[in-house]
């Protein structure tokens, strides 16, 4: 199956499923708890090492063969059911204070860090290291394993 | 200055309640209660009233402050 058409069929019925869901019986009976948490930045850490290092290998293939896709696909499954659930809670935060500021926390730290990444991809660039559309699943998947790593590091550490 | 609790005394004071049962009972992860009682988290007023009503408590029978240790 074209991976093109696959994950444009996912996505459309993604962003169905965030609108209709929160709606339904099925969308007031959905909840975060802590292990969702976990899995959620676990599930980030893994999509984003396996694509930082398919990006590695394989180079510009991960984008031309439209892989980095589907590398990112459960991510943003796991991502869009925390919307969902979000959405589903209306005021009512899907996030305790404290998964709230581990968070902010993580964004914070992998800000400098992706400024970083895109020095140093600058630099492979102009020693002709890397070439084509390489950049962008190496930078997109760094930032996502930065993210989740460090939600994951702030909310274990207490 | 900084916020000193006596969470740990207070869950150990009511048939030692676990982190688990108190922050299901307020609304928070089991991991926000052990950070609040390593004071390495500083609670919200609201999730610091909801724990005192929880107890039966004041305020300031859980929380005081504290000088720095440096």
């Amino acid at each position: 199956m074209n991976t093109k058409l696959f994950v444009s069929v996912v996505l459309v019925l993604a962003v169905i499923a965030f609108y209709l869901l929160p709606k339904t019986r099925l969308g007031k009976a959905l909840r975060m708890n802590e292990k969702l948490f976990y899995a959620i930045n676990i599930t980030g850490i893994a999509c984003g090492a396996a694509g930082l290092a398919l990006s590695l290998i394989m180079g510009e293939r991960i984008m031309t063969g439209h892989y980095f896709e589907l590398i990112l696909l459960p991510a943003v499954i796991i991502y869009l059911y925390s919307a969902v659930v979000m959405k589903a809670r209306g005021n009512q935060s899907a996030f305790d204070e404290k998964q709230g500021l581990d968070m902010t926390r993580a964004a914070a730290l992998s800000l400098p860090f992706s400024i970083a990444g895109m020095f140093l991809l600058y630099a492979l660039y102009r020693e002709s290291v890397f070439e084509g559309l390489v950049w962008f699943p190496v930078y997109l998947f760094l930032t996502l394993t930065v993210y989740s790593a460090a939600v994951l590091v702030y909310f274990r550490r207490c | 200055m900084k916020l000193g609790n006596n969470l740990r005394r207070c869950r150990f004071e009511m048939d030692e309640i676990t982190q688990e049962a108190l922050a299901k009972e307020v609304g928070v992860t089991r991991q926000t209660i052990i950070s609040i009682e390593k004071n390495r988290y500083v609670p919200s007023a609201l999730l610091a009233l909801k724990l005192a009503m929880f107890f039966g408590r004041k305020f300031e029978d859980i929380f005081y402050l504290t000088e720095d240790e440096d």
